[in-house]
């Protein structure tokens, strides 16, 4: 790619904070930290890759950096424009060219929509295209997903996970974006269908050079197709950085149980996996020191106390914890 | 049991059809299964290959209409499930056999705490006081490791997280140890993490109350870890049976070897996903031939116009293919 060291999207230090309904009167109120201090830096042609479990707040990242949450604190630049800072009008605009693919295929399509609407939508709402462009790029668009022109007045009803998921794809391309948000897009779906999905994603970047930040619980999926990697932990960066980096030599015990909780097929050797104990805790009640510290095997007095900083242990790989392991 | 090898379970050419007005969908067309007590047997396949379908139609829940069931054989522990009335299984369902569905909030009562749920069970199934029955199912909200099971017992499902969900979920189905157990999907739902917690835990339960578990699933990474032999479906057919280790060492028949395949690795480098092309085919129009074969890279034309019989090979297997990968 020729444009592969420029700067796409930037999150510097973002904070998303909930606040909690309820709560005596004149006690401190409470906030659920989604998303706790984060930075981020997307180049332009790249996958990025956000890891972490249900909670850990990945997603209200994802939806923060396409404008759709407000942050409590920080700045998210898109082609170096502070998005929070432009007018309505001009925001629109820049919109555009950042698109979302939804995790659950079965709830992210209307149903009472047939296929041809779903995907025109984007462009009728746009404007400035006749009803014959708006269906010769609809038709287009089927044929670059894997779908034909045969399947335009179905509806999403008549079609199955993975064709949905296509049908999603179809429409969040429609606008030409630089810049796709894809949540999860294979979670819902079958483990056979997983790689259609993921071979289709790899194509359209190749063919149209989009930009994808992918989110996803699953360490085995973002592997393969992205060269950049952040593990996120209730609301913060565990570990960042390049991606053949981080599988050779995982830092945080906390990727190190992500790695080992990845099931494999291998009915010999199956590896020594670190079980992590307890559930993710609750994000309003964060502990003080490491996030991580209450479930950490390792964890010891000074991680109860103080937050680990992100820090950069070799060349492009930041890691957060006070006791990294080198080995 | 007076006998061990005698199967918990058996099932002789299992039918189910649904009739509707556009056609009639074969969901299940003629399945043999065979459980021993403590075993654990895996169906596999993909969503709409007929093995929830399966499951289902052990627990006699299909309701008919619209489904049609038949069966040369249904038996489970000495009775047969198909002369059985609605109240001898109401009886059966929950004490013998239980099940484990995957998605726990849907599964679970959202107006009722988890322990009057829980408590259910054994007052329907135990001659037990409500007092004892409060004790039985804190303890066995102990055993599933659920923290603090005294407090999470006046809990509803929604103030719990996933993963203890399906927790609760388990120990409602060893509550009263049965003898069978059918997990439907039971970590489809869950992340990763939460995932290997919840297999490991259901093993060992698994292993300690010698329970005949059925584990139906479309992701053969949870098999690996669980099954004793394997059962792939497609379509509404088994097309290839076999113990865990030589299933998964050499697959025979070609959709079995892309299931495989599909699992994504860490150990290894691929710049591309292995995929299956295409996608199952419509129950109500179903190829010609073998069922797989617009699917499959190894087609010829005996597979465009003969479904291959599922034939026993050595060490027991089974294949339904012509031309099975050895």
């Amino acid at each position: 790619m020729n444009n592969h060291d420029k700067t796409l999207v930037k999150v510097e230090n973002l904070k998303v904070h909930f606040p909690v309904k309820g709560g005596l009167p004149f006690t401190k109120k409470k906030f659920v930290k989604a998303v706790d201090g984060v930075s981020i830096e997307i180049h332009a042609g790249e996958t990025f890759g956000l890891v972490g479990e249900s909670g850990c707040g990945k997603s209200t990242l994802g939806n923060a950096i396409l404008g759709m949450q407000k942050p409590t604190e920080g700045k998210i630049y898109f082609k170096d424009q502070d998005l929070n800072a432009l007018p309505r009008k001009e925001f629109k605009d820049l919109r555009r060219g950042m698109q979302m693919i939804f995790q659950d295929p079965f709830s992210s399509l209307n149903p009472r929509f047939d296929v041809y609407h779903i995907i025109a939508e984007p462009m009728e709402i746009r404007g400035g295209m006749t009803d014959e462009e708006i269906r010769a790029r609809v038709s287009e668009l089927l044929h670059l997903v894997g779908l034909s022109d045969d399947d335009m007045p179905r509806y999403p009803s008549d079609f199955s996970g993975g064709q949905r998921q296509r049908i999603g794809i179809a429409r969040a391309i429609a606008l030409n974006p630089e810049f796709l948000v894809c949540d999860e897009p294979v979670s819902a779906l079958d483990v056979s269908v997983h790689a259609q999905i993921l071979n289709l994603l790899m194509d359209l970047q190749k063919e149209l050079g989009i930009t994808y930040l992918f989110i996803s619980h699953n360490l085995a999926v973002v592997k393969d197709i992205c060269s950049h990697v952040a593990v996120m932990y209730l609301g913060s960066m565990m570990e960042t950085g390049e991606t053949q980096k981080i599988f050779k030599r995982p830092m945080h015990p906390y990727t190190r149980s992500l790695l080992s909780a990845v099931l494999t097929v291998d009915v010999d050797n199956a590896p020594q996996r670190i079980i992590l104990e307890g559930d993710i805790p609750s994000p309003i009640n964060t502990p003080p020191g490491c996030p991580f510290s209450t479930r950490c095997p390792y964890a010891k007095e000074e991680c109860k106390k103080s937050k680990p900083e992100l820090t950069e242990l070799e060349p492009g790989h930041f890691v957060a914890c006070h006791f990294p392991m080198m080995d | 049991m007076s006998n061990l090898d005698a199967p918990l379970l058996s099932i002789k050419n299992l039918k189910v059809i649904f009739p509707s007005e556009m056609g009639v969908v074969r969901a299940v067309e003629g399945i043999d299964l065979s459980l021993r007590p403590g075993e654990c047997a895996a169906i596999v396949g993909e969503s709409g290959c007929g093995k929830s379908v399966t499951s289902q139609a052990i627990m006699r829940l299909l309701n008919s209409p619209p489904a049609l069931m038949q069966a040369e054989e249904l038996s489970f522990d000495g009775h047969d499930l198909l002369k059985m009335e609605e109240n001898e299984l109401c009886e059966l369902r929950g004490r013998d056999i239980c099940m484990i569905f995957q998605d726990a909030l849907t599964a679970l009562n959202p107006v009722m705490t988890v322990g009057r749920q829980m408590d259910e069970i054994f007052l329907r199934h135990q001659k037990i006081s409500k007092k004892e029955a409060k004790a039985a199912s804190i303890n066995a909200l102990r055993l599933v490791g659920v923290p603090s099971p005294e407090r999470r017992y006046h809990d509803y499902p929604h103030q719990l997280s996933g993963g203890m969900r399906q927790r609760v979920l388990i120990a409602m189905a060893f509550a009263v140890k049965p003898k069978l157990i059918i997990a439907d999907e039971p970590t489809t739902a869950l992340d990763v993490t939460i995932q290997a917690q919840v297999l490991d835990l259901l093993k060992k339960l698994q292993k300690e109350h010698n329970t005949a578990l059925i584990l139906i699933t479309h992701d053969l990474s949870v098999v690996a870890h669980m099954a004793d032999t394997v059962h792939v479906m497609y379509s509404g057919k088994i097309v290839e049976e076999a113990d865990l280790r030589s299933l998964f060492k050499n697959p025979w028949h070609p959709y079995t070897q892309g299931l495989l395949a599909s699992v994504p690795k860490l150990d290894e480098c691929a710049t591309r996903f292995v995929q299956i092309p295409d996608q199952v085919p419509n129950p109500m129009h179903k190829p010609a031939g073998c069922y797989f074969h617009p699917r499959c890279s190894y087609c010829t034309e005996q597979c465009r116009e003969k479904m291959p019989p599922l034939v026993e090979l050595e060490g027991g297997r089974k294949v339904r293919c012509h031309h099975p990968l050895k």
